[in-house]
């Protein structure tokens, strides 16, 4: 991992705007989970030393916030809601179909580095269920149905480029992130 | 100063508590037990086991008014609280009300070991913990017989070594914290953390390399399960084989609270004894060996010439050299109390100049302090040095070379270290008296073997001027004799006395009576006894500021 | 007949509407503010007290106590934390107020950073919403060129910034000690009370106000309007509007803001949910957010009238209030309602919540992280076939060891769904079990059933 004093001065900034340094862990992991795609030991390092933590702390973190990896994920995030409203819209049967056709894993990524999948916890959209978070865009009002057409599309986002992850710190994307229904347009 | 005390109902009984005091705390205080496993004197309130959970209320107040709101008979009301709470993160108030002992709280217990037990590995006969493990004792106290549990136990990484002393087995973990919170609360780094989320959660180091301490033991003797054990004592012995003894530890001067755990005069482990004073509940880890110093080199059998002999031929021999004249004593700081009023004693009568050096390294600020002797504080006290010590025995040696002094009973020390030169020691008869065989007992004319602190009963002084006691752990060698005996043997010899030998517990009465800083020294209790060193304000003591301790400016 | 009243959702899905600060100034933006800033502090603390608002979080707890129950005497700063971590399964309000309307919430954290003093305030926002962080950054910087966060705000001499931080996908994060633990850069713990009430010991052990985004946005409304004058919106023990997210099965699942008591739970979903799917019946409904305690769409209930008299309820009946609800035995929570019809099957939907809440223990206090494991295992098991008869007790009896023994609220959230459903369901559970031993262990209840887990 090549930490640039760009990303070092990035961090501080990310410091500057708390009253403790300690604070700014959650920005920071999610600006460095960006810059890397996931945490080795290079990262976990860097990230104590700048927020002067013991590196357990860190690793602490990590692992418990679930959008945290210590793994590197696919080109195509995955995440599928299982919660129960976007489970009565029949996202848990979508989800084990879509990785069947995708021929991944739930929960692992493709060997050849494209598609990772995983069900995730509630996503906070529930009155649009089910949801389907890729990389950092939101499906909404998936149908389980509509599988095929799912992958139809994301494989044209992502042959396109638009699929490819913003950052969280860019200029917002317009309305929003939402792409509804998944399989239309 | 006088304590402030609040009334509480404990049970429908009214007790005068300590105010301040959290509930657990108060209701030990009156010998109400309630268990606990995350609960630490010595550490922040976590509050997590959940096994401590009672039922309180606190005399009832109206909401608006704030006046008190009375039954039928004019008795204020108890407004209880509609759930239980925890005992350890809740302080007593006047008035309050406690249940310890209802339905409720029992199911509270019984709920919460049901829960601690379904991912455990139940694997009591290869425990190492088995016999002082707190899950064990509250599953027979509190439990229930049989679990409800029927789906599979998580399973985790077992027998992983955390650090180079301790191995962890995550499946007996119940995520108490207690370690977590001693690193961070007392070595004063988060070196120990939880990883993962849910049942899944584990403790761990994040690198064990970087991570070592010299109080990283404690851990283990705070593990209420059997997820942290101690290499060292692994497998050893079963615990409840062993007995234990109160001592004290002999590594510095910070007086350390000891138990000595022993079995047919094998002495398997050392641990902390609370003393709220002086260490807590904790010790440092290399204190926890100091017994082993023993194990190698011990010096067994008396020696004249290097030919073994019996200890009172040797006795003898040593009282008919020094007859000659011309005698120092070597004293050392490891020597109790007694001893040294004894030794002050045979100085004065036989008009014997008494030597002692220092043994001096770095303060670690916390339980090992920079006066690596145990009782440095003892030998001022009674008189035996009127100054702290150097290094050296400058004094000493200059008069052995200069053929002031033709012999040396040395006690323990070894002369090489503290001044002489091997050259020295060829013109001076040397009698040692000591545990260990160093260069000093190699060159000696006589050697006696003497009882380690673990062997007899003691006092020493710490750097409090805490005077504390320790009692026998073991036997000693059959050859060996107590410094008592053998100083009291001399002071017969060429003192030309004629007393009884005296018992350890003679000389505290003694002391008592004799020296007005002692008085009532024969009656301390576990807690020690401080002593007035305002006397000796002027010295310059080595030791640092530490917890429970501040250095005299 | 349900009508809404869009007080906070004013301009959610309005035509033409979009999150900039010049639409929110063309529509009296920050007007309150500027006034505010010129108005006493304890005044406009009186005003939220006598505004009776509750908390929209879930807990419902009122917001004008929790800011008198901050201590103003420690001499340490005192935080403001907006809590946009809205993880509640069933709960979607605030996204939208984030999303298209960010300004009305940063209207209302200044307002309410003012009224309390606060020296900094926060916004956690759940990491999912990713554009939402981007659109309040964004909005804040807006904000600050105008003067209306940052230093001298409106021409004041009060100064406070807003920080936003992003959660990583942590349900009890939205437990406010829980959030202030990850804020403070740690696991979401939450903390144990006493010592650690947030109005006095908080982030950094400071006196910190924490608040959901829509009682925030409610806090420029009670300043302009007056206290007295929004306790009289909807009814006087829960007064306002509710953001009714819906989901599940209903014709049009959605967010509805509706006064309080104005209408029936039934009146929302068939007005303007436009009832069941086709050819389906309703069965169940969760008022409030998964943890809240489910209702069974044909159970009655004896309502005790003030004056003593008895009506009673049906499930449909009940007006949308929080003490409506209360009377019932559940609670509206945080408004998030999911609707179960009868191709649901129970212990499916039940084993899909309870693997949730053994997913979101944070693992810190026993009751919580074993009992939810427990919980989720047992539910698993016997919605998958491998259910016995004694399950269902056992299943009740482990919800009642956890309820009420663990350190947060998580405990009962986890608790409650499990105690409803196996108290009302008991039937189908003991008729699935039945069948699942007679057939072998691979009975569906219903065979139209989704696949919940």
């Amino acid at each position: 991992m090549n930490i640039t004093s760009e990303i070092e001065k990035k961090c501080q900034e990310i410091i500057a705007q708390y009253p403790k340094k300690k604070s700014a862990a959650m920005i920071m992991m999610h600006y460095i989970q960006e810059q890397f795609g996931y945490f080795d030991d290079e990262a976990i390092r860097f990230v104590a030393r700048q927020l002067e933590v013991e590196p357990i702390e860190v690793y602490g973190m990590l692992t418990f916030y679930p959008m945290y990896s210590d793994k590197p994920r696919g080109r195509v995030h995955i995440k599928v809601c299982r919660t129960l409203s976007c489970a009565l819209a029949g996202s848990v049967e979508f989800g084990k179909e879509l990785a069947e056709k995708l021929n991944c894993k739930m929960g692992e990524t493709t060997s050849d580095g494209v598609y990772t999948i995983e069900f995730v916890e509630c996503l906070g959209n529930c009155a649009k269920a089910a949801n389907v978070q890729v990389n950092d865009k939101l499906f909404e009002g998936v149908r389980r149905e509509d599988v095929e057409k799912f992958i139809e599309k994301i494989n044209v986002l992502d042959a396109d480029g638009s699929l490819a992850p913003k950052s969280a710190f860019d200029k917002p994307q317009g309305e929003g992130d939402i792409q509804s229904p998944a399989y239309k347009g | 100063m006088e304590t402030q005390k609040v009334k509480v109902n404990i049970n429908g009984v009214d007790y005068m508590v300590e105010a301040g005091l959290n509930i657990l705390e108060a209701c030990k205080s009156v010998g109400v037990e309630i268990p606990f496993f995350c609960y630490h004197p010595s550490l922040k309130v976590a509050g997590s086991c959940r096994m401590c959970l009672i039922q309180m209320g606190t005399p009832a107040r109206d909401r608006a008014t704030g006046e008190p709101v009375l039954d039928e008979n004019g008795v204020q009301k108890i407004a209880w609280m509609p759930k239980p709470v925890i005992a350890c993160g809740t302080n007593v108030s006047e008035g309050m009300h406690i249940i310890t002992d209802n339905e409720m709280v029992k199911d509270c217990r019984r709920g919460v070991l049901e829960f601690l037990l379904l991912n455990h590995p139940l694997d009591c006969p290869i425990c190492d913990k088995a016999g002082e493990c707190k899950l064990q004792e509250y599953t027979h106290v509190y439990g229930q017989e049989q679990s409800r549990y029927v789906e599979d136990k998580n399973v985790k990484r077992k027998k992983r070594p955390l650090g180079s002393k301790i191995m962890v087995d995550a499946e007996r973990c119940i995520q108490c914290s207690r370690c977590i919170r001693f690193c961070k609360e007392y070595i004063g780094r988060s070196i120990m953390g939880f990883t993962k989320r849910g049942s899944k959660v584990e403790i761990g180091f994040y690198d064990d390399a970087d991570n070592e301490s010299n109080y990283l033991l404690n851990i283990v003797d705070g593990c209420p399960v059997g997820a942290l054990t101690e290499k060292e004592f692994r497998f050893k012995m079963r615990t409840w084989f062993l007995k234990t003894s109160e001592s004290i530890c002999g590594e510095s001067s910070a007086g350390v609270n000891t138990r000595v755990w022993s079995r047919e005069g094998k002495i398997y482990r050392i641990t902390p004894r609370q003393n709220a004073l002086v260490n807590d509940m904790f010790m440092s880890d290399t204190g926890r060996y100091t017994f082993k110093k023993y194990e190698q080199n011990r010096l067994e059998q008396a020696k004249i010439d290097s030919t073994p002999c019996e200890t009172e031929y040797a006795i003898l021999r040593a009282c008919d050299i020094a007859n000659i004249g011309d005698i120092a004593i070597v004293a050392n700081a490891w020597q109790t109390v007694e001893e040294m009023y004894l030794l002050k004693d045979l100085s004065k009568t036989c008009n014997i100049e008494v030597f002692m050096a220092s043994h001096v390294a770095e303060d670690d600020n916390k339980l090992v302090s920079a006066d690596r002797t145990p009782n440095m504080r003892g030998a001022l006290t009674t008189g035996l040095v009127d100054e702290y010590p150097t290094a050296t025995v400058e004094k000493l040696v200059q008069k052995v070379r200069n053929g002031e002094v033709k012999t040396i009973i040395c006690f323990g020390e070894d002369l090489l270290e503290i001044g002489f030169d091997a050259k020295d020691l060829k013109n001076v008869n040397i009698v040692y008296c000591g545990t260990v065989e160093n260069e000093t007992s190699k060159q000696a004319k006589i050697c006696i073997p003497l009882k380690t602190e673990f062997e007899k009963d003691g006092m020493w002084i710490n750097r409090q001027f805490r005077l504390q006691r320790f009692v026998k752990a073991v036997d000693a060698p059959s050859g060996a004799v107590s410094d008592i005996c053998l100083i009291s043997e001399v002071l017969k010899k060429i003192g030309n006395q004629n007393f009884t030998t005296p018992s350890v517990n003679d000389i505290r009465v003694l002391m008592s009576q004799k020296i007005p800083m002692f008085a009532g020294c024969e009656k301390i209790g576990s807690m020690g006894m401080l002593l007035d060193g305002s006397n000796f304000a002027n010295i310059d003591f080595p030791e640092e500021d530490a917890i429970n301790f501040k250095k005299c400016k | 007949m349900a009508i809404e009243n869009r007080i906070i959702y004013k301009h959610i899905d309005v035509e033409g509407w979009n999150a900039s600060l010049e639409k929110y100034m063309s529509d009296g933006g920050y007007e309150v503010l500027a006034e505010t800033v010129k108005r006493d502090r304890a005044e406009l603390c009186a005003e939220m007290e006598k505004s009776k608002l509750k908390g929209r979080g879930g807990a419902g707890f009122p917001t004008g106590m929790k800011w008198k129950f901050l201590d103003r005497k420690s001499g340490k700063p005192i935080y403001l934390v907006c809590n946009a971590d809205e993880s509640e399964p069933g709960t979607c309000k605030d996204r939208l107020i984030i999303y298209q309307d960010p300004h009305t919430l940063i209207e209302g954290i200044m307002c309410a950073a003012y009224a309390v003093n606060a020296a900094q305030a926060f916004i956690y926002i759940r990491g999912e919403y990713i554009n939402g962080y981007r659109i309040l950054i964004n909005a804040i910087e807006e904000a600050k060129a105008k003067g209306f966060v940052g230093k001298n705000v409106c021409g004041s001499d009060y100064s406070c910034e807003i920080t936003v931080c992003r959660g990583a996908g942590c349900y009890v994060c939205g437990e406010e000690t829980g959030l202030i633990s990850s804020l403070a850069g740690e696991r979401a713990y939450p903390r144990i009370k006493p010592p650690y009430f947030p109005a006095v010991m908080g982030l950094y052990d400071c006196p910190t106000v924490v608040n959901n985004v829509e009682t925030l946005c409610w806090v420029p409304k009670v300043f302009k309007l007056g206290g007295d004058a929004v306790s009289k919106i909807g009814t006087p023990l829960d007064p306002g509007t509710h953001i009714w997210g819906v989901s599940g099965q209903v014709q049009k699942p959605g967010r509805y803001e509706i006064e309080t008591g104005s209408c029936t739970l039934g009146e929302l979903l068939y007005d303007l949910c436009g009832g069941p799917l086709a050819g389906r019946r309703f069965k169940a409904v969760i008022p409030g957010g998964s943890s809240m305690k489910i209702l069974k769409w044909d159970e009655k209930f004896i309502i005790k009238n003030p004056d003593g008299s008895e009506i009673e309820r049906r499930v449909e009946d009940i007006p949308l209030d929080a003490v409506s609800f209360q009377q019932c035995g559940t609670a509206i929570g945080s408004c998030g309602i999911i609707v179960m019809d009868n191709t649901v099957d129970m212990p499916e939907a039940l084993a899909n919540l309870s693997a949730f809440y053994a997913h979101e223990s944070c693992g810190q206090c026993t009751p919580c992280r074993e009992g939810t494991m427990w919980m989720s295992r047992l539910t698993k098991r016997i919605a998958s076939g491998g259910g016995r008869i004694e399950d269902v007790d056992l299943l009740k009896s482990v919800a009642d060891n956890i309820c009420g023994r663990t350190i947060c609220a998580l405990g009962e959230g986890a608790a409650w769904p499990v105690q409803s459903n196996v108290a009302k369901f008991r039937e189908e559970y003991l008729q699935k079990i039945s069948s699942q031993i007679a057939q072998g262990g691979e009975a569906r209840v219903d065979n139209n059933a989704y696949r919940l887990i």
